[in-house]
C-alpha cells in the first residue's frame, strides 16, 4: 500500500467516528480468542459517509510469527492477500475500500516503528484510514471487552512532515512546537457498533421469548445465565492476576528501554554542557582579548558567530524511541490502575459481604 | 454416480448419516449466523434469493458439524437453470484456506424459506459428485410473504439425501430431511455479544463503546447497578410470595435458599482474612507502583522539553 514514488501528502480526515458493524466485531473476537495469546491482525474494508467511517468487512491474515504488532501489515504475501479481497469483494457486488487494519495487542504495547511506518503510509493514500487495537488478554482474562480505533494525531503528521526536511527528525524543538507529547501521538476515535436491522430483530425476539414467562429473564440471569442477551456478571469476580503479571513484565522491558534510550540522551546533554561550558570560557577569553585591540584599533571578534568554527555542538538524538516508550509506559500504568481501582473496589465489597 | 443405478436406501455410508439425520450435530457459531444476516441484504436483482457456502469443520464420523463462517456466491437464476459463479466460490475458499487450512466446506446457506427445483439444484453443486458426506443446507427466512417486510429471522438446517433414480439430466430428485441446530459461542463472543444487545433498542441501532482505557471501571459500575436492580426484583418477588399475592416457584426459593447464605467454610476465617489483608496489600502496590512510574514519566516528558 505503501505510495513512495509519487509522495501524496497527509490531508484531513473527513471522518471522526467509527461504526463497526456488528458481524466485524464479531469476527475480530473470534479470530483473537481462537489463536490467543497469539497477536492476530487482519485487513478492515469499508466505506467513509459524511463524519462515520463504517467497517463492514474483515478478514484474517494467516498466522505467521506474529509477535510484534504491526509486523503483519507490511509482509508482501498479507497485501497480495488484501488485493485479491479487494477484488473479490468487487466481484460480488461489496462496495467497499480498504481502510486499515485490526490487531491484537496487550494493553498499550502497540507503540512500535512497525505500526506507525504502516499507518503513515496508509494515512497518505487514505486519510480516513485507522487502526483497530483489540485487547485480547483484556477479554480472555478479565472479561472486557476493549475496542479502540486510532490514527495518527495531527501533531504526529506535522512534525513528521517537519522532519523530513530537516536533518535532524523528532528534536526538542520541534515537538514543542507541534505540541506533541507522548500523550498524542494516535488520536483515538470514538467506537460504535452498529447492529443490521435483522440482527437487531432477532434480539428482539429472544428478549421477548424470555420475558414471555413471569420474571424469567431474571431468573435466566441468577439462576442459569446462559442466553444470549443476559449479562452474565463475569466482571464482577475477581481479576485474574495473570492479567496484571502480564502487564508488569511489559511494563519493566519498557522501562529498560526507556532508561537506554535515556542514557543515550543523558550522554548527548552532558557532551552538550561540556561543549557550552568551553565556549562561554572563550567567550570570557575573547572578551578580553576584544578590550585589548579594541585599544590597539583592530577588528573585535564577533562573540555570537566566531565560536561556531573553533566548536562543534553535538547532534540531538532523535526523541522517537523516548516518545513511543513513553507512550507505552503511560498506557501500561493506566491499565494497570484501573485495573487494580477495580479489583480494589471488588476485594472491599468481598470483604464487607464476608464481615471479616 | 451417473450410472443407472437406483438408490433406495443406500447402507453403510449413507446409513450413519443421511439416512439417519438425528445423529448430525450441527453448531452453528454466530459468526457464521451473522455474516449470512449480512448477506441476506446483497440480494441481486432477477434473483430469488441470495447463497453461500458455509464454512466449518466436521468431525471424523461425520457426526457433528460445525459451521464457523459463511461467504457469498454469484448465482443466477434463470427459468429452471442456475449457474453458480464457481470461480468466486473457489477464490473466496482459497482466501478462507490461506488463514485457516483446516477449514473446509460443510454446506450452502440460501436466504429463502422455501426448498425449490433451485435448491437441489444448488444442491448438487456443492455434493459435486461426492455423495458420502453429509452437506448442511441452511435457509433464513427474513421476509414475511404476506406483506413483503422483514421479519423476525428463523434458520433451519436440513441434511440432503438423493432419492429415486439419478440420470444425467434428472438431478432435482433431493430429499431435504430437517435437523436440528444448536448456536454456540464463547465467554468472549458472549461478553460482545451483550454489547450488540444493547444496541437493539437505540433509534440508530448501534452502540458506543466506552473509549480510553477505563473501560473496566464503567463496566463494573454499570454492572452494580445491575445487580442493585436484581436484588430489588428478588426482593419484591419474595415479599410478593410472602404476603401470599403470587404463588412462588419452587425452583427459585431452592435456589435463594442455598445460595442466600453462601459462606466459605472450609476455610478457617482468620485463615480468609489473613489471604484477603494481604490480597488487598498486593494490589495497592501495584496501584502504587502504577502511578509512580507513571508520574516519573510525565516529569520526565516535561523536564525534557525544558531544558
Amino acid at each position: 500500500m505503501s505510495n513512495t514514488k509519487q509522495v501524496k501528502e497527509f490531508s484531513t480526515p473527513t471522518t471522526n467516528v467509527v461504526q463497526i458493524e456488528s458481524s466485524v466485531a464479531l469476527k475480530i473476537i473470534k479470530h483473537a480468542t481462537d489463536y490467543y495469546p497469539t497477536l492476530v491482525s487482519g485487513p478492515l474494508l469499508g466505506v467513509d459517509k459524511d463524519e462515520t467511517l463504517t467497517v463492514s468487512h474483515s478478514f484474517p491474515y494467516s498466522i505467521y510469527n506474529e509477535s510484534i504488532e504491526g509486523s503483519s501489515f507490511k509482509l508482501k504475501t498479507n497485501q497480495r492477500f488484501q488485493n485479491e479481497l479487494l477484488e473479490l469483494s468487487k466481484n460480488t457486488g461489496v462496495a467497499a475500500q480498504f481502510i486499515g487494519w485490526y490487531q491484537c495487542s496487550v494493553s498499550s504495547n502497540f507503540f512500535n516503528n512497525h505500526i506507525i511506518d504502516s499507518l503513515l503510509s496508509l494515512q497518505r493514500s487514505n486519510p480516513n484510514a485507522i487502526l483497530i487495537i483489540h485487547d485480547s488478554s483484556k477479554i480472555n482474562t478479565n472479561s472486557v471487552l476493549s475496542l479502540r480505533a486510532f490514527r495518527l494525531s495531527e501533531a504526529f503528521l506535522n512534525v513528521y512532515k517537519a522532519a523530513n526536511n530537516s536533518t535532524n527528525k523528532f528534536s526538542t524543538a520541534l515537538l514543542l512546537e507541534n505540541n506533541l507529547t507522548h500523550e498524542n501521538i494516535f488520536e483515538e476515535l470514538p467506537v460504535s457498533i452498529h447492529n443490521s436491522h435483522l440482527v437487531s430483530l432477532m434480539l428482539h425476539q429472544l428478549l421477548s421469548e424470555n420475558e414471555s414467562s413471569l420474571n424469567t429473564q431474571d431468573y435466566n440471569q441468577i439462576y442459569k445465565n446462559n442466553d444470549i442477551v443476559s449479562n452474565s456478571f463475569d466482571s464482577l469476580s475477581l481479576n485474574n492476576s495473570k492479567y496484571s503479571t502480564g502487564i508488569i513484565d511489559k511494563l519493566f522491558d519498557s522501562v529498560d528501554s526507556y532508561h537506554y534510550d535515556l542514557n543515550n540522551y543523558n550522554y548527548y546533554q552532558r557532551q552538550l554542557s561540556r561543549e557550552l561550558q568551553k565556549i562561554q570560557q572563550w567567550k570570557a577569553k575573547s572578551k578580553i582579548e576584544n578590550a585589548n585591540r579594541v585599544k590597539n584599533g583592530q577588528k573585535e571578534i564577533d562573540l555570537e558567530n566566531d565560536w561556531k568554527s573553533i566548536y562543534k555542538l553535538p547532534n540531538e538524538p532523535q526523541r522517537f524511541t523516548n516518545l513511543l516508550v513513553s507512550a507505552s509506559i503511560t498506557g501500561f500504568c493506566k491499565d494497570l490502575e484501573v485495573n487494580t481501582t477495580s479489583e480494589l473496589i471488588k476485594s472491599f465489597a468481598i470483604q464487607k459481604g464476608l464481615d471479616i | 454416480m451417473k450410472s443407472d443405478i437406483l438408490h433406495l436406501v443406500k447402507p453403510s455410508s449413507l446409513a450413519s448419516t443421511a439416512l439417519s439425520p438425528l445423529t448430525v450435530n450441527v453448531v452453528i457459531q454466530p459468526t457464521a449466523l451473522f455474516s449470512i444476516f449480512e448477506a441476506s441484504l446483497r440480494i441481486q436483482e432477477g434473483n430469488s434469493r441470495v447463497i453461500g457456502t458455509l464454512l466449518g469443520s466436521r468431525s471424523d464420523d461425520n457426526s457433528n458439524i460445525d459451521i464457523r463462517d459463511a461467504y457469498i456466491v454469484q448465482h443466477n437464476e434463470q427459468g429452471d437453470n442456475v449457474t453458480v459463479n464457481e470461480y468466486n466460490h473457489k477464490t473466496f475458499l482459497n482466501i478462507y484456506k490461506k488463514t485457516s487450512p483446516k477449514i473446509m466446506i460443510v454446506g450452502w446457506f440460501s436466504t429463502i424459506s422455501s426448498l425449490d427445483i433451485y435448491s437441489s439444484l444448488i444442491n448438487n453443486f456443492y455434493l459435486d459428485g461426492n455423495y458420502s458426506i453429509p452437506i448442511v443446507h441452511l435457509t433464513l427466512d427474513s421476509i414475511d410473504p404476506s406483506s413483503n417486510l422483514p421479519s423476525v429471522p428463523k434458520f433451519d438446517t436440513y441434511i440432503s439425501t438423493m432419492v429415486g433414480k439419478s440420470a444425467v439430466n434428472d438431478q432435482n430428485s433431493t430429499v431435504f430431511v430437517p435437523i436440528p441446530h444448536t448456536l454456540n459461542y464463547s465467554s468472549q463472543e458472549k461478553n460482545l455479544l451483550s454489547w450488540v444487545s444493547k444496541a437493539k433498542d437505540q433509534s440508530n441501532s448501534s452502540v458506543l463503546l466506552p473509549s480510553g482505557q477505563s473501560t473496566e471501571l464503567i463496566n463494573l459500575s454499570n454492572d452494580l447497578k445491575d445487580v442493585d436492580d436484581l436484588i430489588d426484583k428478588v426482593s419484591n418477588y419474595v415479599s410478593q410470595v410472602v404476603n401470599g399475592e403470587i404463588e412462588g416457584d419452587d425452583e427459585v426459593g431452592k435456589y435463594l435458599l442455598s445460595n442466600i447464605p453462601a459462606s466459605p467454610n472450609n476455610l478457617g476465617i482468620s485463615k480468609i482474612e489473613h489471604l484477603f489483608n494481604s490480597h488487598i496489600q498486593d494490589t495497592l502496590m501495584l496501584e502504587y507502583l502504577a502511578s509512580s512510574i507513571k508520574t516519573q514519566i510525565e516529569l520526565s516528558a516535561k523536564l525534557t522539553t525544558v531544558v
